[in-house]
């Protein structure tokens, strides 16, 4: 059985496969809301989508994990009020939230010499650290500190809906690039084993520095875009470790390291979490803990790949 | 104020030898069999709830919960090492599929009690002791500071003795050193794990029943906070090593005795400050050799 | 063409490495034999940039690479396989002989691929190249890592152990694809155990003996196994007396 279908093909990604999911994308987020007409669903699919395949980038490509994840959410989110607060307009807005959460990832970048389960706790760590600073009452002027933020004179759903389904694009395309390019390939070298990777001419420290700070920029990104939808937020809104146990969930359960692994374990996770669990939080919360524990034992390589085995085909 | 930071320091090392005792069990099953006990944290808070049960239903003492909570966890540990650690131990990536797998489950753990007991704090009081204060080198020290110090020590050294002059302890420290080197010696490594989880697990549970005394109140998500603070103490002090831990524990216990006084503020981010300065200086924790970065 | 130059390496207590002092010209195929704990690997860690030397420098066709990252050193043109194959076990063959053609080689993608492709026939596992490395042998992921490391078109390769473990006629073949890969202009220092092999590499004064740490002798394999101080470290008092 072989792995990667053998060649590297840096600029082939974009196979027919490739664009027929993305217009099944855009087709399914533009139609969807006339047909089911919550928007909001909708916009949080997209989100949570987003996140999953930018944690993808890092995770299903090197293997670490980190556990704070939402930190660069909950950055995006912060970064963005505090433009518009500044009165710089929203798509500067937009690049301060990723500049800063792109920093906040930097700041976090020595961690990568812990190895695995310590990286994702010194990752969590950084997490309580970034709470800790925007919740605390000092930072009041800045961002609000424990009574939130509120920027209800951008308001504009529509408008944040788009640019969230071309940022959907765009990871998507990026998530497809990795999965076919020498890039993905020397991640995914790094994940095996960081020190043949440095002899056989992989500059690791940088190459895993690309990877983290796409992922971190777009978690920035769906957090800039999540604050301006609605419009309103506590430091708990976009900061909670919910999110990443979501996220993680959504990856695991769906595949980490390919394409629509994230992607379908995010539509069927979320939309059942949306539709029943909503009311009964802690009760889900349990039974996604039980779909990780049996998932990691008996199927540890998600949903994907045993559809693939079964029905005998590759998903990209 | 000479004398207060003598007292703090003083203080941060009774509590730090409580804190290098709350870390022991996730770092002795880490260093054996390199898997990552992420319900660690969950196990303190069921000791806990364990202990206020007891006493709030029952009326026992919690030096009572201390004593049976051992063998309870014990057999704990056993149920969690058959159901799981041998698939672990034989998938691709037993490190990181065991952290997954334990934050499923300290998930479902967390939810579990939420469910079952509501999210109410509890406490447990320190009436059961004969004194209310300790005096050493001049200092009035609460003596369930000094209650939670003694057992904490005297169950480091019980596990130094284990580790140190019995045959199954020496077995152990083999397969922590070198796994594969200890198994070609005829060591078998099955009973060793097993004896070594259950018993860490045990150890949790003491921990996890003088735990309200430090952490103050007993809910159901303390776990992932204090599961995050045993990983940090391990940081610190060296991975895999046990007796890291006990540097790890005392430095924290002292810093954040430290900063309790003097910058109240910065009590919340300590952990993840030191583990920062750690990372930088010394990737490895403190005991652990230089080595490059890679 | 590398020149170490006073190389010391202690771990803790445990000197590694004592003042090695080596040559290497253009070219050359060096061998360098010693006890287990000589410190051979150490040096070639060393070299190639996985170990920092407390003291002493490391040149490379005039360049100091005593500090660089072994990423660099790999672009420059240095290779080597480990004593204990460290593959990428999730990819496959090609993809990992790959990825040193790609990467320190400084190739094309289209090339990289057909220098891959070729160096995996080399060696002689062309037929698994499509073979996750998880499901390889021991000696084929030996094989492979030599094939990345005359992938990446190096200047000098560092072979550490390859031969053990390895069957007669194994072993009779390795020695061929090393004199053959040597004749192709690429620098060989071969470090191992196994005398046979030692025997049928030398030529002229390529035989280098460390042992614990210092350099004891550089010259032809006569002078080497003659010499009572190696024979003594071999093989023990005993031998070395005549007795």
């Amino acid at each position: 059985m072989d792995c990667l279908g053998g060649e590297p093909v840096n600029y082939s990604f974009l196979d027919k496969w490739l664009l027929i999911f993305i217009v099944v994308t855009i087709s399914l987020f533009i139609v969807g809301p006339l047909i089911y007409t919550n928007q909001l669903f909708f916009f949080t699919l997209m989100i949570y989508t987003i996140l999953a395949l930018a944690f993808n980038v890092i995770y299903g490509y090197t293997g670490y994990l980190p556990f704070g994840y939402t930190a660069f959410f909950g950055m995006g989110a912060y970064g963005f009020a505090i433009g518009i607060h500044l009165g710089i307009g929203i798509f500067p807005s937009i690049l301060l939230a990723v500049a800063i959460t792109m920093l906040l990832a930097l700041l976090f970048s020595p961690m990568f010499r812990l190895r695995g389960a310590y990286f994702a706790i010194a990752n969590l760590a950084g997490f309580e650290a970034v709470y800790y600073i925007i919740e605390n009452n000092y930072m009041r002027p800045i961002t609000g500190g424990p009574y939130g933020v509120s920027i209800p004179q951008v308001f504009n759903p529509t408008l944040t809906y788009y640019i969230a389904l071309a940022m959907l694009v765009l990871i998507i395309l990026i998530n497809g690039y990795l999965e076919k390019s020498d890039l993905g390939l020397a991640l995914r070298a790094i994940g095996n084993n960081p020190v043949t990777a440095y002899l056989a001419g992989i500059n690791v420290p940088l190459t895993r520095n690309i990877a983290w700070l796409i992922s971190a920029a777009f978690a920035g990104v769906a957090g800039a875009l999540y604050g301006w939808y609605i419009a309103f937020f506590y430091p708990e809104s976009v900061l909670s470790l919910t999110t990443s146990l979501f996220i993680i969930a959504f990856t695991i359960f769906g595949g980490a390291g390919t394409l629509m692994g994230p992607v379908i374990g995010t539509w069927l996770l979320y939309s059942i979490y949306d539709t029943i669990g909503i009311s009964y939080p802690t009760y889900f919360t349990l039974i996604y803990g039980l779909l990780i524990v049996i998932f990691i034992l008996v199927l540890p390589n998600g949903l994907v790949k045993l559809i693939e085995k079964y029905l005998k085909i590759k998903i990209r | 104020m000479e004398s207060l930071l003598l007292y703090v320091l003083v203080y941060g090392i009774l509590i730090g030898t409580y804190y290098a005792f709350m870390a022991l069990g996730l770092n002795l099953i880490f260093g054996v069999m390199r898997i990552i006990n992420l319900t660690h944290g969950d196990m303190i808070m069921l000791a806990a709830y364990f202990a206020e049960i007891l006493f709030a239903q029952f009326h026992l003492s919690p030096i009572f919960s201390l004593i049976l909570v051992f063998p309870l966890f014990f057999v704990l540990g056993l149920a969690i090492y058959y159901l799981f650690v041998p698939r672990l131990m034989q998938s691709k990536d037993p490190e990181m599929n065991s952290f997954i797998l334990f934050f499923g489950l300290s998930m479902v753990i967390e939810s579990a009690v939420f469910i079952v007991f509501g999210a109410s704090y509890r406490s447990l009081n320190v009436n059961f002791l004969p004194v209310t204060y300790f005096t050493i080198f001049g200092y009035s020290v609460p003596a369930v500071i000094v209650f939670m110090f003694s057992v904490s020590l005297l169950l480091l050294l019980l596990t130094y003795y284990y580790l140190f002059h019995t045959r199954l302890g020496k077995a152990t420290r083999a397969l922590m050193d070198n796994r594969e080197l200890a198994m070609s010696f005829g060591i078998n490594p099955s009973k060793a794990l097993v004896m070594v989880f259950s018993y860490a697990v045990a150890v949790t549970g003491v921990a996890g029943v003088l735990s309200p005394y430090v952490f103050g109140a007993i809910y159901p998500s303390e776990g992932s906070l204090i599961t995050v603070l045993a990983f940090v103490i391990i940081i610190i002090g060296a991975l895999g090593n046990p007796l890291g831990s006990i540097f790890g524990g005392l430095i924290y216990g002292v810093a954040i005795s430290l900063v309790e006084i003097y910058i109240p503020e910065l009590s919340y981010v300590i952990s993840f400050l030191l583990v920062i300065v750690i990372i930088i200086f010394r990737p490895n924790g403190l005991l652990g050799g230089r080595t490059r970065e890679l | 063409m590398l020149k170490i130059d006073k190389v010391s390496k202690k771990f803790g207590q445990l000197v590694a490495l004592n003042n090695i002092d080596l040559d290497i010209q253009d070219g050359e195929l060096k061998v360098i034999i010693g006890p287990n704990g000589a410190g051979k690997t150490t040096l070639i860690n060393i070299v190639t940039g996985i170990l920092i030397p407390d003291s002493g420098r490391v040149l490379f066709n005039g360049i100091d690479i005593t500090n660089e990252s072994p990423h660099r050193r790999a672009r420059l043109g240095l290779a080597r396989t480990c004593q204990i194959p460290r593959p990428f076990f999730d990819l496959t063959v090609l993809e990992n002989v790959y990825l040193g053609a790609k990467y320190a080689g400084g190739l094309s993608q289209g090339e990289a691929m057909k220098q891959a492709k070729e160096a995996i026939e080399m060696v002689g596992l062309g037929g698994v190249s499509n073979v996750l490395v998880r499901n390889l042998t021991t000696a084929q992921m030996k094989m492979m890592s030599l094939a990345r490391a005359l992938s990446q078109k190096p200047k000098a390769i560092f072979i550490d152990e390859l031969g053990a473990g390895l069957s007669e006629g194994e072993l009779a073949g390795l020695i061929g694809l090393i004199k053959r890969i040597n004749d192709m202009g690429i620098t060989v220092v071969y470090v191992g155990h196994i005398m046979r092999v030692v025997k049928q590499l030398s030529s002229g004064k390529n035989i280098v003996v460390l042992n614990a740490g210092s350099k004891i002798f550089e010259g032809t394999y006569e002078a080497a196994v003659s010499n009572p101080e190696i024979i003594k470290i071999y093989l023990g008092d005993k031998y070395a007396s005549g007795g």
